[in-house]
């Protein structure tokens, strides 16, 4: 068992209001039920992580896609950069052990990468994974501190690297954690689910083969 | 809401409701004990045997038993169990998602005074008193204004230093509701604004 925590900070699947990115080419009910697919997915990995505590900080109302063992709080209000640093701090003030942030965009992680992540961050102040789009898909601190991610600019190409220097200014040792791929666009998705065929994310996409996605392969 | 700092609240301590974020605001049990403006909403329309699910200190339990309309309030505070008999109802002490009598039975649940946060998810909590319904039967609850964002927060009270557990609870919006219904099964949800107070009727 893992004296720490992960939270994962994600957006209530609904449609219109979840992975509104996605769309056009799927449909905005489309959008959110593979919004649902990718948050259960991240969900179900963290489940099964050794880890003393699951924290799961929401913008909206949990659903039937919930597996036991989280706790929820709601997200603060504000820019991404404060909802994630608010998580974090509100989470250590629940359970004051080590907390590591995902977000519901990574449906293709596993347990031992989250676990391997969990190592990492156990020898270092911090872990940060950068994701393929210039931003992070992981962040942990030993004792976090929203100084550092507030004012850190979002879903720029620069994201991940602004966060990264300042981390490195900040903390003793900075672990890291493979990059991978977040889904943010329809490419990214198809991406994603070849990478991660097992995933329920997978299966939703394939569900909803696109008209003109089936037209390109034939 | 749970344990000894409620119960002190309830004689009137200056309790108060702490979310994880550091933000607190005073509870104010002892508002519970008085009628609320907008209680007539819910209590016109409990239609056969009530079930007053986190009854408190048993106003609408009361209330009810007085116009002649079979209630029972459940509770999992002793004090506020105790409060509800003394005026005159039947009230228990169960957990609702426990073991609750007359299962099945009833004809209205009642989920008053924002008690649709009990357990911090809605969605559960709903699918459990759609169990205890009869068929045909109705939950009646308060919700949030529409324009309020849902959601489920961990809290704990607080008296000075004393400190309460934490525990779950959430907040529903009316524009919410209905979506929310129709995932616990229901199949008719509508909400209405009486007195500054938001409700809904799930069948
Ligand atoms: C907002 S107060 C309700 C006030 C009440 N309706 C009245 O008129 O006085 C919430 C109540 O729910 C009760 N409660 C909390 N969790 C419960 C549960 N799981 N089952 C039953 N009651 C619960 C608390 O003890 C508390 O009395």
């Amino acid at each position: 068992m893992i004296d720490a925590q992960i939270v994962v900070i994600a957006k209530e699947p609904v449609a219109g209001r979840a992975k509104t990115r996605l769309t056009p080419p799927y449909s905005p009910a489309q959008a959110a039920q593979l919004a649902a697919s990718a948050l259960e997915d991240t969900l179900r990995a963290v489940a099964q992580v050794p880890v003393r505590h699951r924290v799961l900080a929401l913008d909206g109302l949990p659903g039937s896609w919930l597996p036991p063992g989280f706790v929820v709080i709601s997200q603060r209000h504000g820019g991404l950069d404060e909802r994630i640093a608010g998580a974090m701090a509100d989470a250590h003030r629940l359970h004051p052990v080590p907390v590591m942030l995902i977000g519901m965009d990574t449906p293709q992680v596993t347990p031992e990468l989250l676990t391997s992540s969990m190592e990492t961050l156990a020898e270092h102040d911090a872990v940060y994974g950068p994701a393929a789009d210039g931003g992070f898909w992981l962040y942990g601190r030993r004792v976090p501190d929203p100084a550092t991610m507030l004012g850190v600019p979002m879903s720029r190409p620069d994201t991940g690297t602004v966060l990264l220097h300042r981390l490195r200014r900040e903390c003793r040792s900075v672990g890291l954690a493979p990059e991978l791929v977040d889904v943010d666009t329809a490419a990214d998705a198809a991406l994603v689910a070849a990478e991660a065929p097992w995933s329920r994310f997978a299966a939703m996409l394939e569900a909803m083969a696109l008209p003109a996605t089936a037209g390109a392969e034939r | 809401m749970i344990g000894e700092l409620y119960t002190e609240s309830l004689a009137g301590a200056a309790v108060e409701i702490e979310h994880v974020d550091g933000t607190r605001a005073p509870l104010e049990a002892t508002r519970w004990r008085e009628p609320i403006a907008g209680d007539e909403e819910l209590l016109t329309r409990c239609a056969g045997p009530t079930l007053d699910v986190g009854s408190g200190p048993g106003r609408l339990t009361v209330a009810l038993t007085r116009r002649g309309v079979p209630a029972l309030g459940i509770d999992i505070t002793p004090h506020a169990v105790h409060l509800t008999r003394r005026a005159g109802a039947q009230a228990l002490v169960r957990d609702v998602f426990g073991h609750v009598p007359g299962s099945g039975r009833w004809a209205t649940v009642l989920l008053a005074d924002g008690n649709i946060g009990i357990g911090g998810d809605p969605l559960t909590l709903l699918k459990r008193v759609r169990e205890l319904l009869r068929p045909g039967g109705w939950v009646l609850a308060d919700v949030a204004p529409p324009g309020t964002a849902s959601k489920v927060d961990r809290v704990r009270l607080r008296h000075g230093d004393e400190l309460g557990e934490w525990f779950g609870w959430a907040t529903v919006s009316a524009a919410d509701i209905a979506r929310l219904g129709v995932s616990a099964g229901f199949t008719c949800v509508d909400h209405w604004t009486r007195s500054g107070r938001w409700f809904a009727r799930l069948r």
